[in-house]
């Protein structure tokens, strides 16, 4: 029986949400600070607007939903998803009033895509947008890269027991300490030291590479940000290839890659623990997946003929490949040259990459390596049992920070959230295909939306279809946030309509 | 548990840090060498 819910489930929720909309309002003092230290007064005043409209609903809902009650495990699934939504909707402001985007559903477009470290965007005339409104693009993919939950833990919320229960809502349920909050203040010094050393890393080779050295730092920044949440953002139109460097690819590779690690491996190796980062089940299945797919996408090139020397072939492959595979979407080639020169051999490779994704309880998006480990673990073991007498034990385990015995109930919510994902990837796939697109092209770009990659083929652009705008904004919401929160949302809808009193 | 000081700490996370770009630059090379048995084979 559905209970409608009551009084309190609403207080309790809008408290929580009103939380983290002020969280969002304090996020755009980085891009107003930004504008404001480059006499951008337009964007500050942009930011200033969105900055108040985010303080009115989230002090608002505050005062209306005052309540002392704790988070049940339903209320934090609702906030989680929820609050991504609000997000959106106000993260928007400062770009509608820009003039850069089309129309507000552009730039809520955008902001997804930016939050759920997607990379896909619709912002015309990149290149020449303020750095204010840079800094804004980058911020919230680099926050949404840790998490809007994880930043109201750190700063916001009090230790309180419903704190987990947001924290799971994200997608992410791993604790790196035995408490939530210091898991999320743990997830925080992994990302600030990584994002000291890359910055420097990428700050040094811009200035080498002939950049004034406020542009060198600014572009090593974001960069940065675009890499370690794999959000693929970047602050030229020509993403990445805009560089054309060799050491900015690699450092970029590095970062995209460590970015694209769960947290808890992070941690343990940073405990010390460095065996973790060859035993771990995520890293052997990444590195399986990702030399499957950049060998299949390398050979399919070769023959192709399109790149003259192994160099040059390996650096379009690998970056490529497992820029996608990293769920990041930074490319080195143009949007159309993946269907005019790499053909569908490399990009079928691409597409499965993205798909498959990266680890769980990290930055990035996708079916995740664990549930790849676990599936295939659960294939050897279905075989081994055939194979063996009736009366043998088989049990198979696999190690993600500690051995874990392989059980049913594990490979049945692996195998739920994958069919969902492959759902949502075959939905997209067949709307894309509806409007006309080719079949490869549509299935790259609905699974680089689900999967929050961001690599493109050129069906992402202003005048694309409204509809398929609005399919790509909740295919990213979903994909962000494993479907569970969002359909606890939905089932939350569902209970004020037909839920018994 | 072993307490850290600041130091062994950041000594730590540093290391960590190297050990994550070792391997990514190992999955580089082995990339590399793909890239070059594929031009062979199709050549």
């Amino acid at each position: 029986m559905i209970l409608r819910p009551r009084r309190d489930d609403h207080a309790i929720v809008g408290k929580y949400l009103g939380k983290i909309i002020v969280g969002i309002g304090l996020l755009m003092v980085v891009p107003l600070v930004t504008s404001l230290l480059f006499a951008e007064w337009d964007t500050a005043l942009d930011f200033v607007i969105g900055i108040g409209a985010c303080f009115i609903f989230g002090f608002g809902l505050q005062v209306i939903c005052r309540t002392e009650k704790d988070l049940k495990w339903s209320h934090g699934l609702v906030v989680a998803s929820g609050s991504w939504i609000a997000a959106t909707v106000l993260g928007a402001i400062p770009h509608w009033l820009s003039g850069h985007e089309g129309s507000y559903l552009d730039a809520m477009f955008d902001i997804m895509s930016g939050y759920t470290t997607t990379g896909l965007y619709l912002i015309q005339d990149l290149d020449h947008i303020s750095y204010g409104l840079n800094m804004w693009r980058h911020v919230l993919t680099y926050v949404g890269g840790q998490g809007i939950v994880v930043i109201a833990l750190t700063f916001l919320v009090k230790g309180t027991a419903g704190a987990y229960k947001l924290y799971v809502g994200e997608g992410k349920d791993e604790r790196l300490l035995p408490n939530v909050i210091g898991t999320a203040r743990a997830i925080w010094l992994v990302s600030l030291m990584w994002l000291a050393i890359g910055t420097a890393a990428l700050a040094v080779t811009g200035l080498m590479l002939g950049q004034e050295p406020v542009r060198a730092l600014l572009h090593g920044l974001w960069v940065f940000m675009g890499a370690w949440s794999t959000g693929g953002f970047a602050p030229q139109s020509y993403n990445t290839m805009w560089f054309h460097s060799a050491a900015y690819e690699i450092i970029c590779t590095v970062i995209f890659i460590a970015g694209s690690f769960n947290f808890a491996l992070h941690w343990a190796v940073w405990q010390g623990d460095r065996r973790e980062l060859r035993r771990n089940i995520e890293i052997l299945s990444f590195t399986a997946t990702a030399f499957i797919t950049v060998s299949v996408a390398t050979f399919g090139l070769a023959h192709l003929g399109i790149y003259p020397d192994a160099v040059n072939l390996f650096r379009k492959a690998f970056y490529q490949v497992l820029s996608g595979h990293t769920t990041t979407g930074f490319s080195t080639i143009y949007s159309r040259a993946f269907v005019t020169q790499w053909g569908p051999v490399a990009m079928l490779a691409t597409t499965v990459a993205m798909a498959i994704g990266a680890s769980a309880c990290s930055t990035g998006g996708g079916i995740k390596g664990i549930r790849i480990g676990v599936l295939t673990k659960a294939y050897i073991q279905d075989v081994r049992r055939m194979i063996s007498p009736d009366s043998a034990v088989v049990q198979e385990r696999y190690h993600h920070i500690r051995d874990i015995v392989l059980e049913d109930r594990i490979v049945r919510t692996a195998f739920t959230i994958t069919l969902a994902y492959v759902t949502a990837y075959a939905v997209l796939t067949v709307l894309g295909v509806l409007f006309g697109y080719d079949f490869t092209a549509a299935a790259f770009e609905g699974v680089s939306a689900a999967s929050n990659t961001g690599l493109s083929c050129g069906i992402t652009a202003p005048d694309m279809p409204n509809l398929l705008k609005w399919a790509y904004i909740i295919a990213m919401w979903m994909g962000r946030l494993e479907f569970m929160s969002v359909l606890a949302l939905f089932g939350h809808f569902y209970a004020i309509v037909r839920g018994k009193s | 548990m072993k307490v850290l000081t600041g130091h062994n700490r950041a000594c730590r996370y540093v290391i960590a840090i190297l050990l994550e770009t070792a391997y990514v630059l190992i999955l580089a090379g082995l990339a590399l060498l793909v890239a070059h048995l594929a031009l062979v084979v199709v050549r």
